[in-house]
């Protein structure tokens, strides 16, 4: 049985999203993906599903760099939501900073930090981390 | 003998005779008084009463007591001789001055004679008649003039001035006190003519009183001059000798004049007038610019330098006001300033001015302003004092320039690593992850020739890009705070993370570092720097030798030195020296060597304020010391 019913993707590259989104299939991780290119996309959409009761991710990777709204606005706006189901977020980011590892400390909702590229043996990684915080 | 006047004040009747006895006593102001030894009785007449202001109606004296009372003090003594116990030596005439105290209250001066006019029995006396005569007048004078000697001797003495005199009738020199003083002579000195001359310094102040002298004695004619005399201890000395012939029948029968000691004078003008050369001569020629402003900033005197520097001729800037050079924005301040001074709250100051050369260009100055004022401390002129920097100024602002252009450059730099090191990443990540999901999907594909090479290139482009990383993070240790770190502390942690190749080459370690040293430092930094050591002490082993590894450390000034030395294959410091911490340098032809390490890990030491220093010897060892601040500094 898969650990995740529904992923979400927040990224702007194409290469990673279908990476990712390949692994995640290999490694049976998910059921379903959602794929936004910008933060923005991907609050309008969450926030419509909200409204519209209909079916929320379990598991959010999230991108720091993207165009329109980056992760951080992002993860500002997302904390406002009122929302009962609860879920997974994972910056996943190229930023080897460490001004951003910090940062994302500061978001309770943010439950870890996965530095790219993304291999099979991470997704695995994640997936036993989940498995053994649920 | 002369009968006595009696006057019965009771029954007083006027003769016409006493009348003009009284008249002509009060115009000689002459008072008569008389007094019987042998009753003690006294009458005083009108004419006396008149000389202190009483008339007869309205003063009675029965006793001489009553009179005496009114003497001064001083001189109640001299009355002593009408004193009965005392009629043994009643002189028969006596005279002698008196004062007395006038009606208004004033002491006037009285002369007095008086005589026995009468004896009883022809052998005791009886009566004594007395004349006083009113003496302030005269006495006044005389005191007046007795003040005046001895103000003249006391100025004279102060001032230094003596008189001399020589009596060329009978040849007599005679020298005042101060004269004497003067020459420092003794009191009993007596001096000749030619003793006195001799005086004189020999040669030409010698032969210039002589001539002098002999001049006033044949022709009269006195002289006023300066001269030197010396003393008979030797020391010279100016004074001013000053000498008026007396003249008689047209013959110069005295000369006399005065002697004053200007020694002090002359000599304090001699050193004003070097100071004032030494002034002069110093302000002419110095080398910065220097002006005299009287207090109304007029200009009084400007030397050649500050001409120059403002590229005007002396006259051209005399012309001039300071404001007409000034730069506009420094007048504000100069006047300021300047007005502080003028209200006494400020002696002098500093600033940096502008001028403006006359051909336009702005000469930077520091300007030193001083107040000169007179031994009363009253302000006289200021002395500006202008120092040409602006080739000093002209450098710093092109070294700001430069630093300028240093800091953009470096922020580009910096954002140019950020964005190429991000980008890199993200594409050089992509290739990976791609190539992972290729091996996936295709396992056969490892079998083709090129996919080995292709994943050798990818990984190799993640690598430099995690370098490049490290070096675009390497901050200076002004962006970051230092710690005090235990140095025995890391330096285990770094060698148990290399304990797995300890145990397998059976390597030989001898840590020494004593506990209790602390460095100031960044804790990743740190953890990096020993790792990098230590790897490259088993990256760069020999394999004909057991490996040794030795660290020490120890204090040194503000430093706590670390060394680490290997017994490895050492390096060719002359060959490689220079470049050694450089980027991408590989001393040693090892599958591991990245080059990157020592070039990172001495930006580390070098931001945590230390330095790295390194000796080597190929095939015999390397020891590294790493140079880091002392925690207790």
């Amino acid at each position: 049985m898969k650990v995740i019913d529904l992923t979400c993707i927040v990224d702007d590259d194409p290469i990673f999203v279908y990476g990712a989104k390949r692994m995640m299939e290999l490694a049976n991780f998910s059921n379903g993906f959602l794929i936004f290119n910008n933060g923005q996309d991907a609050l309008d959409k969450l926030k419509a599903l909200i409204e519209s009761g209909g079916i929320l991710p379990d598991l959010i990777l999230l991108d720091l760099n993207m165009p329109i709204m980056d992760g951080w606005q992002f993860l500002d706006s997302f904390t406002e939501f009122e929302i009962e189901k609860e879920i997974i977020i994972y910056i996943v980011s190229s930023s080897v900073d460490p001004v951003d590892h910090e940062r994302s400390k500061h978001y309770s909702v943010v439950n870890n930090f996965v530095v790219k590229p993304i291999s099979v043996d991470k997704v695995t990684e994640i997936m036993e981390e989940i498995t053994s915080s649920k | 003998m002369l009968e006595p006047f009696i006057i019965n004040k009771n029954k007083r009747k006027e003769t016409p005779a006493s009348d003009i006895h009284d008249k002509l006593l009060a115009s000689l102001k002459i008072g008569v008084w008389r007094f019987n030894y042998q009753t003690e009785e006294i009458q005083l007449e009108s004419s006396f009463l008149n000389i202190i202001g009483y008339n007869s109606d309205d003063f009675q004296a029965l006793k001489m007591e009553d009179v005496i009372h009114m003497v001064h003090p001083r001189e109640k003594k001299s009355f002593d001789f009408l004193k009965p116990s005392n009629h043994s030596i009643v002189p028969n005439k006596c005279s002698f001055e008196f004062r007395i105290r006038h009606q208004n209250g004033n002491w006037i001066w009285v002369e007095n004679h008086c005589e026995i006019i009468s004896h009883k029995n022809k052998k005791e006396p009886e009566w004594l008649v007395g004349f006083v005569q009113d003496i302030s007048e005269k006495k006044s004078e005389e005191l007046l003039s007795l003040k005046y000697k001895d103000l003249l001797r006391k100025t004279n003495i102060a001032a230094s001035i003596g008189t001399w005199e020589v009596d060329l009738t009978n040849n007599i020199i005679g020298w005042s006190e101060v004269t004497r003083k003067i020459h420092e002579a003794s009191e009993d000195y007596v001096p000749t003519l030619e003793t006195g001359i001799n005086f004189y310094k020999e040669g030409e102040h010698r032969t210039r009183i002589t001539a002098l002298f002999k001049k006033c004695v044949a022709k009269g004619i006195g002289f006023d001059d300066k001269f030197i005399i010396v003393t008979p201890a030797g020391k010279e000395k100016w004074i001013r000798t000053i000498g008026i012939a007396v003249m008689e029948k047209g013959v110069c029968v005295k000369v006399y004049g005065v002697f004053h000691d200007i020694d002090d004078r002359i000599r304090t003008m001699e050193n004003l007038a070097i100071t004032e050369e030494k002034f002069r001569k110093t302000f002419d020629s110095a080398g910065i610019g220097m002006a005299m402003v009287d207090m109304n900033t007029e200009w009084m005197r400007v030397n050649k330098s500050l001409c120059k520097m403002l590229g005007y001729t002396e006259k051209e800037l005399l012309s001039l006001t300071y404001q007409d050079f000034t730069h506009p924005h420094d007048l504000e301040q100069d006047k300021i300033l300047l007005a502080e001074v003028l209200k006494g709250n400020l002696d002098d100051y500093e600033i940096e001015k502008r001028y403006i050369h006359k051909n336009g260009s702005i000469i930077w100055t520091i300007l030193t302003i001083s107040v000169v004022r007179d031994d009363k401390g009253a302000p006289l002129h200021f002395l500006s004092q202008l120092n040409n920097i602006s080739d000093r100024k002209n450098a710093e602002n092109k070294v700001k320039e430069l630093l300028g252009v240093t800091k953009d450059q470096n922020d580009r730099l910096l954002n140019f690593a950020h964005i190429v090191s991000h980008n890199l990443r993200s594409h050089s990540g992509n290739l990976e992850m791609l190539l992972e999901l290729m091996e996936v999907d295709n396992p056969k594909i490892i079998n083709e020739e090129m996919f080995p090479l292709l994943k050798e290139a990818v990984g190799q482009l993640e690598e430099t890009v995690q370098n490049l990383n490290e070096v675009a993070a390497l901050k200076t240790k002004t962006e970051l705070n230092l710690t005090g770190l235990k140095l025995g502390e890391y330096v285990n942690k770094a060698i148990s993370n290399i304990n797995s190749f300890i145990l397998d080459d059976s390597m030989q370690l001898d840590n020494n570092v004593d506990p209790a040293f602390e460095v100031m430092g960044i804790p990743a930094y740190m953890d990096s720097i020993l790792l990098n050591f230590l790897t490259n002490t088993i990256k760069y082993r020999s394999l004909e030798r057991v490996p040794e590894i030795e660290i020490n450390a120890f204090k040194q000034n503000e430093y706590i030195v670390l060394t680490i030395k290997d017994n490895g294959l050492g390096i060719d410091l002359d060959m490689y020296g220079s470049k050694l911490f450089g980027m991408y340098k590989t001393f040693h032809k090892h599958e591991d060597a990245r080059g990157l390490g020592l070039f990172i890990t001495r930006n580390q030491i070098e931001a945590m304020g230390g330095k790295v220093e390194v000796t080597s010897e190929v095939n015999v060892g390397t020891t590294f010391s790493i140079y880091l601040r002392n925690e207790s500094n």
